[in-house]
Formats: structure tokens, C-alpha cells, sequence
């Protein structure tokens, strides 16, 4: 019936993943910065909510630091293991479980 | 002449005891008194008037143990005591966080709040006596002292609220598109508790602060299907349960 009579999807898309799903957790909390606070910052901003100005500030600056010091981390650890001659091995942790199958399929 | 007095002055009496006895009568069916009670007057009094009340008030979730009691919604007088438990403030002086959030962020909780002044609180909790649902008029249905939307009830109870004001279509679509909601967030739930517990080490503070991130936000897409409340279906809901699993990926990888 519906390959006759189209009819638009409206509501939740069954399997949907939300943006930034297939990222890492640093490109995760950069979204989150990106999004969240620095979006509540710019809308109390517009609203001249001064307190919201304030807290959406303050909570990128805690993310900023937090994202500095885990991109850090990170550069640390590739470095040690450059120099040690290893190289990673990809796993198959980021491409199993119940939900990532399912939504292979039907996303 | 005498007896026409007497005659006259015995009717009189008569008369003001008939009256007397009807006042009386009347009264003794009516509210005793204004008050103020405790809760166990309350309970006392009510046990004979609206045994069921009282039964469902002892099984439900503000059970005696629970230490609400009737004053914590009606307050101690009988006047506006329903007035005072209908309206939201009656709930969520008591109930915080994302279970009245999410309610107030829904449409009903937007419509319910900019016409509380317009809406005549003294009308029972049922069908069409109201344009948007509060907390009490889902909860505690019609009288209802036990939780009306308690899972135990089963989604039928539920459906038949919904259906006092929506067309049964519209609320069997709302309720499908919610079990699926719920369906897709229980994977995400299965799949984040699997990757921690094949941890090498599944008790770090991190983890643990993850698997409770996991609960927390698998709570939050059922208070936004129940409350309809699109920010808690979503953002609140399913792409922060995403945010878990890639967060528990890296703390065991």
C-alpha cells in the first residue's frame, strides 16, 4: 500500500542514531560543547539571560580544558607507541553489541 | 381561649423540634467541621465515608510507609482540600528533577501552566473536564488514591485515559511510537551493560558513574514518552544514552 501511496515518516525513525553516534569519545565532547553549551550560551545570549551567558561560558571552559587534556592523552600515548614500534590493532569493540547490529540494519 | 393558646404554643413547639431534628440530620451529613486535622483524623472519619479511597491510598505509592499522608496534598482543612490536590504545585513540591521536568517542557505541562488561572480546579479529574492534563489528572484519575498510570495497571488503563480527550487512532500510533522509543533504548541499555561487564576491570569509579549514566538516561526517554516531551524523548533521552555507549567504549578500550 505504501509503494502505491507514499506516506512521509513523521515521529521517531525506528533505529535512529543521533549525530556524533559513530564518533570517538573526544569528538563526542567536543559535539557536546559545541551544541549544548555554546548553544545555550548563544540563545541566553539572545535573550539577554546574563546568568545563562555566564553559566554556558563556564561550562566551555571546564569542556575545553577537559578536551585539552585528553587530546594530551591521547597524542601521549601515540607518541610512546610510535616510538615503541607497536602498532594498534583495531578490535571489533566499536562495531558489536545489541543496539550497533540493529541499527546497522535500520538506520 | 386557654386551650387555643396551649393548642397554639404545643404546634409552635412542635414545629421547632421537626426543624431542629431536620438541621441536624442535615448537618450530621455534612462536614462536621472545617478543621484543621491530622492525618489520622482524616483516615478515621474517611475509612467509614470512602473505604476504597482509603484502601487504594494504603497500596499506592504514598502508602503510609512513604510518609505522605493526606495533609501532604490536601492540606489540614477541609475547604479547597481537592482544589489544593488537583493542581500541579500539590506534586511537585514533592516530585523534582526529570519526572516533573519533562512534564512541564510537554506540551500538556506548557498548556497547564499558562491557563492554571482560567481552569475551574473544583471539577472531579475526569474526561473533558479539562484542556490540558496535569500531573494529579493522569495519576490519580478520577479519585483514584492508588498511581492510575502504574505499569502494573497495563497500557490499557493508560490508552483509556488518553482516549477522555484523543481519538483512539491518534493514541495507539502515540503508543506504538513510545514502545519502539523504549525498544530501541533497552538495546542501547543491553548493549552498554554487555561492554562494561566484558571490562577487564568492570568496577573502575568510571565505569560504575557510566552504568548509572546508562539508567539515568534510559529514565529519561520513558518519562518523555510518558510525558510526551519531545526534549526528554530526544536529547535527554536517546542521543545521550549514544554519548554512554561511545563514552564506555573508551573507558575500556
Amino acid at each position: 500500500m505504501t509503494s502505491l501511496w507514499p506516506i512521509e515518516r513523521i515521529g521517531f525513525y525506528e533505529g535512529q542514531a543521533s549525530a556524533f553516534y559513530n564518533v570517538s569519545a573526544i569528538e563526542r565532547d567536543y559535539f557536546e560543547m559545541w551544541y549544548f553549551d555554546n548553544l545555550g550560551a548563544y540563545k541566553s545570549a539572545a535573550h539577554g539571560n546574563l546568568e545563562g551567558v555566564e553559566q554556558g561560558h563556564r561550562k566551555m571552559e571546564a569542556a575545553l580544558e577537559s578536551i585539552g587534556n585528553k587530546a594530551r592523552e591521547i597524542r601521549d600515548i601515540s607518541e610512546t607507541e610510535r616510538k615503541a614500534g607497536i602498532e594498534p590493532e583495531p578490535s571489533g569493540l566499536w562495531q558489536t553489541g545489541a543496539y550497533t547490529d540493529y541499527n546497522r540494519e535500520h538506520n | 381561649m386557654a386551650a387555643a393558646v396551649i393548642y397554639r404554643i404545643r404546634y409552635i413547639v412542635c414545629l421547632l423540634s421537626m426543624l431542629s431534628l431536620a438541621v441536624h440530620t442535615a448537618l450530621a451529613n455534612e462536614i462536621p467541621a472545617q478543621g484543621p486535622f491530622t492525618d489520622s483524623e482524616c483516615v478515621s472519619c474517611h475509612s467509614d465515608r470512602n473505604p476504597e479511597l482509603i484502601r487504594q491510598w494504603r497500596n499506592g505509592p504514598h502508602d503510609p510507609a512513604s510518609g505522605v499522608g493526606c495533609s501532604s496534598c490536601h492540606g489540614s482543612l477541609h475547604a479547597d482540600a481537592n482544589v489544593k490536590a488537583r493542581k500541579n504545585q500539590g506534586c511537585t513540591n514533592c516530585h523534582e528533577g526529570p519526572a516533573s521536568h519533562s512534564y512541564s517542557k510537554s506540551k500538556h505541562g506548557v498548556l497547564n501552566r499558562i491557563e492554571a488561572h482560567e481552569q475551574d480546579w473544583r471539577k472531579p479529574l475526569k474526561s473533558g473536564n479539562y484542556r490540558a492534563p496535569g500531573s494529579a489528572y493522569c495519576h490519580l484519575h478520577d479519585g483514584d488514591h492508588d498511581d492510575t498510570m502504574s505499569a502494573d495497571r497495563g497500557p490499557e488503563v493508560r490508552q483509556w485515559i488518553c482516549v477522555g480527550c484523543h481519538s483512539p487512532r491518534y493514541v495507539r500510533e502515540q503508543f506504538a511510537n513510545g514502545r519502539r522509543q523504549l525498544d530501541i533504548a533497552d538495546l542501547k541499555l543491553t548493549e552498554g551493560k554487555q561492554l562494561i561487564a566484558s571490562a577487564a576491570n568492570s568496577q573502575t569509579k568510571e565505569l560504575s558513574k557510566l552504568r548509572q549514566s546508562l539508567i539515568y538516561h534510559r529514565r529519561n526517554v520513558l518519562y518523555g514518552v510518558g510525558h510526551q516531551s519531545p526534549d526528554y524523548q530526544w536529547w535527554h533521552g536517546q542521543p545521550a544514552l549514544d554519548g554512554d555507549l561511545i563514552r564506555i567504549r573508551d573507558a575500556i578500550e
